[in-house]
């Protein structure tokens, strides 16, 4: 599957967004997350596992082994998670235009 | 050797967060988590530590490695789980981190996704309640019995405020005041449940039926009976004859409790209250009518 339904939430986004260039582990990710989102958006370990198992599912990510000593589990975007992840990021565009287009920079 | 103190407290799972706000207070003042439980927390004695605690409720882990590698990521340590699903982790607090560190769940949807797992649980044992609400009505109302009221009464308490609470959990901002705890109701269903097995075990032990014949030619007809146990008992009456029979229950001072009767060949049952003490049961005979050849009753809890 590689068409995402509606809308990601932001966790699914930030975590496709921070494999985008290259494999991470789950601490990795929500480190990059927090400084991508300023400080806005933190992903506990339970949001972590949950959307991490639901895109694996989905075939958005895959695992990558990693030496039997490291406990960090390692994940890698799919063609099909990258697809989702330009998909999503192409919508939020039209809709970050669209709100220029009428409030401007107003705040 | 580690100072251990057993903790025996119930939480609601629609109540977790208290259970994490009361476990983090604990730690604070010097009682650190080892084992949790649904009915019993151990806590060991170090002043030296402070942590802060995180409940999940998953029952359907598809890699438990992966499960607790997650956590581990993120500085959670894996304390235990329960039977029921819930694990319990724990993680180093330190007072210069934002509160956030300490979340385990960090946006609505997977708040939500924790929230439907318990809740899809919630509906289903809070119907399993409500159907043995119904059969032990049904039951207690065919047979009336203190333990049957007070099972039934269980039933309907925990089947109500489980249902109250697999919607609560799935609307945690729905309430316009804070919402009363239902603690309360461990206390109500297991108080109906032990009553219920108390008045069950000491049915089984002083169950009695007490038996008694007597000659129509021979009045007067009372017998005093006892009741040894406040519960339902049933009277059977039989009198083979075509007079017009009345039978009264009374209490010592006199007071009727129960009558029954009829004519032709009585075959009546009764089933009435009693509290604890000894009672009189007495038959007569309309006048001018002829007592039959026999008559018997029968008294009983059972």
């Amino acid at each position: 599957m590689g068409k995402s339904a509606e809308p990601l939430t932001e966790s699914y986004f930030y975590i496709l967004l921070c494999l985008y260039d290259g494999p991470s582990h789950g601490y990795g990710i929500m480190r990059r997350t927090l400084a991508l989102s300023d400080g806005h958006v933190h992903i506990g370990s339970g949001t972590m596992y949950g959307a991490t198992g639901s895109m694996m599912k989905k075939g958005w990510i895959e695992e990558l082994p990693t030496p039997d000593a490291d406990r960090r589990r390692l994940y890698r975007l799919t063609e099909a998670g990258r697809r989702v992840l330009l998909d999503e990021a192409d919508r939020l565009r039209h809709l970050a235009a669209a709100a220029d287009d009428i409030i401007g920079g107003e705040r | 050797m580690k100072k251990i103190k057993r903790r025996y407290v119930m939480y609601p799972a629609w109540e977790y967060k208290q259970e994490v706000a009361d476990m983090n207070a604990l730690s604070d003042k010097g009682w650190q988590l080892k084992k949790g439980g649904c009915f019993r927390s151990v806590f060991y004695w170090d002043e030296t530590a402070r942590y802060r605690y995180a409940l999940d409720y998953n029952n359907h882990i598809d890699d438990a490695a992966r499960y607790r590698d997650t956590f581990a990521e993120q500085g959670w340590e894996f304390l235990n789980d329960t039977f029921n699903g819930w694990h319990f982790f724990r993680k180093r607090y330190d007072p210069s981190l934002p509160p956030e560190e300490y979340e385990i769940y960090t946006d609505e949807q997977s708040v939500q996704d924790m929230a439907s797992r318990w809740s899809r649980l919630g509906y289903a044992f809070g119907a399993v309640e409500l159907t043995l609400t119904a059969v032990n009505g049904l039951m207690a109302l065919r047979r009336p019995s203190v333990t049957g009221i007070a099972i039934t009464l269980a039933c309907l308490v925990l089947g109500v405020v489980i249902l109250t609470g697999a919607w609560r959990i799935r609307h945690p901002g729905v309430a316009s005041k804070p919402r009363k705890s239902l603690r309360w109701c461990f206390t109500t269903v297991f108080s109906l449940l032990g009553l219920g097995l108390l008045f069950g075990v000491l049915r089984y032990y002083q169950s009695s039926a007490s038996e008694y014949v007597y000659d129509p030619s021979a009045p007067p007809w009372t017998w005093e009976m006892s009741a040894p146990l406040p519960d339902f008992y049933t009277l059977e009456a039989e009198a083979d004859t075509d007079a017009v029979v009345h039978i009264t229950v009374t209490d010592k001072d006199g007071k009727v409790l129960a009558e029954m009767g009829g004519g032709g060949d009585l075959r009546a049952k009764k089933t009435l209250f009693l509290l604890p003490g000894r009672y009189d049961v007495t038959v007569q005979y309309d006048e001018g009518t002829e007592p039959g050849a026999s008559g018997k009753f029968r008294f009983e809890v059972d």
